[in-house]
C-alpha cells in the first residue's frame, strides 16, 4: 500500500491535535495537573507532531523540496495544512517549554488548540474534490475531526498512566461518545455514498469488500466500546489496566480506517475508463 | 485568445498515432502517455457503434490541478495553455487527485508529475503540436475559442466528466453514426 506515509501522517497529526486540546482543556478545567505530568504529556505531543511531519515528507516524490508545499496558500488546502501543522508544531514546543518552566500557558494553549482544530479541518478539506465524488462532501473533515477526538483523549490517558496518574471517568465517557458518533457517522456516510449511484456506489462497495472493513469496525469501535462498557458495568470504576489496550486498539482501528479511506475511493471515469 | 484542442471523433479511427507522436516528441517513459485514445462507450449513441476520442490535457478555464498544487508548479498562459513546471513539482500528486480527467501522470523515474503542454514551445515557433501534426486523419486541431465558429462542436461527449467542474476548453465533433463493420464479423 503506497499511501502509508499519508495514513501515518494524518492519523498521528490528528492524534497530536486531539491530545493538545485535551491537555489544554484538562489543565484549564481541573487546574490539578502537575508540572511534571504536563511537561511529559506536552513533550509527547510535540514529539508525535514532529514524527508525523517527518513521515509526511516521505509521501512526496521530492522529500527534500517539501518546503515548497507552502507556496500556494491562496488556493491549495495542502499548503494550508502544512502551514497550520507547522504552526501547531511550533506551538506544541512553546507549550511544552511553558509547562517545563512552570509558566502561565493559558494563551498559548488556547492558540494551540485553535490552530490544532483548524489544521485538522484543513487536512479534511484537501480531499473535498469533485473528481472524487465520495469525498466531495464534509465526510473527510468529520472523519479527521473524529479521529482527533477519539485518539487525543486516549493518548493523554496513556501518557498519564505512564506517570501513574489516573484520569477521571468523564474522559472515557467522552471517548465512548466520540466512538459511537464515529461509528454512526461512518455507517451514515457508507449508506449515503452507496445510494449516490455511479462512482459513489463503487466507492461504497469497495469499502465493504475491503479486507480491513471488519478489522476496522472491530478494532476501532466495537471492541473499545466493549471495553469501556465492561468497565462501566463493574462495581468499581477501574479502567487503569485496560487503558493501553483501549488506546492501541483504537489507534490500529484508525490506521486501518484511514488506509481504507485512501484505498477505496474511486475517481470519475473518462469515457468509462 | 483561448487555445483549445478540437477532437474530431467523426474522423478518428483509433490508430493511436497521436499518442505515439507525442511520446516520440518528448521521449516519454514507456508507461507514460500524455495523450490517450479512448474508445467511446458503444451504447451511447443510440445504435451500437465503435468510435474514438483522443484526449490530452483539456487546458481548463478553471484548472483544478493549478488550484490544488501546493508548490505553484502550474501556471496558465494568456493564450489559455496550462503549463506544468516540472522543476517546481514536489511529487505530492495532489493535481492527479484533483483533475477530473486523469491528465497529470506520475513519472516514477524522476518522481515528479508531468502532463501535456499543448507543445507550447512549438506553437510559439509557429509549428503544430506533435499530436496534431502526427494524426494521419487530421482528427486533431488547435483553435482559438474566441475566434472560431463553434456551431458544429460540442463541449463534451457521452462519458466525459462533468464539464462544470473545471470548464475544459477541449471541443468535440461528434462521430458520424452509421453501420459499423466489426473486425470479427465474418458473415
Amino acid at each position: 500500500m503506497g499511501e502509508w506515509p499519508v495514513v501515518l501522517f494524518t492519523v498521528l497529526s490528528q492524534m497530536a491535535a486531539g491530545a493538545f486540546v485535551t491537555l489544554w482543556v484538562l489543565d484549564q478545567r481541573t487546574k490539578k495537573i502537575g508540572t511534571e505530568m504536563g511537561s511529559f504529556a506536552s513533550l509527547g505531543i510535540a514529539l508525535i507532531t514532529a514524527i508525523s511531519l517527518a513521515v509526511s515528507t516521505s509521501h512526496l516524490g521530492q522529500p527534500m523540496e517539501a518546503y515548497r508545499a507552502l507556496s500556494h496558500i491562496g488556493t491549495s488546502w495542502l499548503s494550508g495544512e502544512i502551514l497550520l501543522f507547522g504552526m501547531f508544531f511550533a506551538l506544541t514546543v512553546i507549550y511544552w517549554y511553558q509547562w517545563h518552566c512552570g509558566m502561565e500557558r493559558k494563551f498559548i494553549g488556547a492558540i494551540g488548540a485553535s490552530v490544532a482544530l483548524l489544521a485538522v479541518m484543513s487536512s479534511g478539506m484537501i480531499y473535498v474534490l469533485p473528481a472524487r465524488p465520495a469525498w466531495n462532501n464534509l465526510g473527510p473533515m468529520f472523519f479527521f475531526l473524529l479521529t482527533a477526538a477519539a485518539l487525543g483523549p486516549l493518548l493523554i490517558s496513556v501518557l498519564f498512566k505512564i506517570k501513574n496518574v489516573q484520569l477521571g471517568k468523564n474522559l472515557y465517557i467522552f471517548a465512548s461518545v466520540v466512538l459511537v458518533v464515529g461509528l454512526t457517522n461512518f455507517l451514515l456516510y457508507l449508506s449515503t455514498i452507496i445510494s449516490m449511484g455511479d462512482i459513489g456506489t463503487v466507492t461504497g462497495k469497495n469499502i465493504i469488500m475491503n479486507g480491513v472493513f471488519w478489522p476496522r469496525l472491530l478494532a476501532g469501535w466495537l471492541v473499545p466500546l466493549g471495553i469501556i462498557a465492561y468497565t462501566a458495568l463493574q462495581k468499581e470504576w477501574n479502567i487503569s489496566r485496560l487503558v493501553v489496550a483501549l488506546f492501541i486498539l483504537t489507534f490500529i482501528g484508525e490506521l486501518l480506517g484511514r488506509s481504507m479511506f485512501y484505498e477505496t475511493v474511486t475517481a470519475l471515469t473518462v469515457f468509462g475508463f | 485568445m483561448k487555445k483549445a484542442f478540437v477532437v474530431k471523433s467523426d474522423r478518428c479511427v483509433g490508430c493511436h498515432a497521436c499518442e505515439m507522436a507525442c511520446k516520440n516528441e518528448y521521449q516519454l517513459e514507456a508507461t507514460i502517455r500524455w495523450r490517450k485514445v479512448y474508445q467511446l462507450p458503444e451504447n451511447e449513441f443510440g445504435v451500437p457503434s465503435r468510435h474514438f476520442a483522443s484526449l490530452a490535457c483539456n487546458h481548463c478555464e478553471n484548472p483544478a490541478c493549478l488550484a490544488a498544487c501546493p508548490a505553484k508548479a502550474y501556471t496558465k498562459r494568456e493564450d489559455g495553455i496550462v503549463i506544468h513546471h516540472t522543476e517546481r513539482c514536489i511529487g505530492c500528486k495532489m493535481c492527479m487527485m484533483a483533475c477530473p480527467y486523469k491528465v497529470p501522470v506520475f513519472n516514477e523515474k524522476i518522481k515528479k508529475v508531468e502532463k501535456c503542454h499543448m507543445c507550447a514551445d512549438k506553437q510559439d515557433r509557429g509549428e503544430k503540436p506533435a499530436c496534431v501534426a502526427g494524426c494521419p486523419m487530421e482528427a486533431l486541431e488547435i483553435v482559438d475559442l474566441d475566434d472560431t465558429n463553434l456551431a458544429n462542436m460540442r463541449s463534451f461527449l457521452p462519458g466525459f466528466p462533468d464539464i462544470a467542474i473545471t470548464k475544459p476548453t477541449t471541443r468535440f465533433i461528434t462521430p458520424n453514426l452509421g453501420i459499423q463493420v466489426r473486425g470479427n464479423n465474418n458473415g
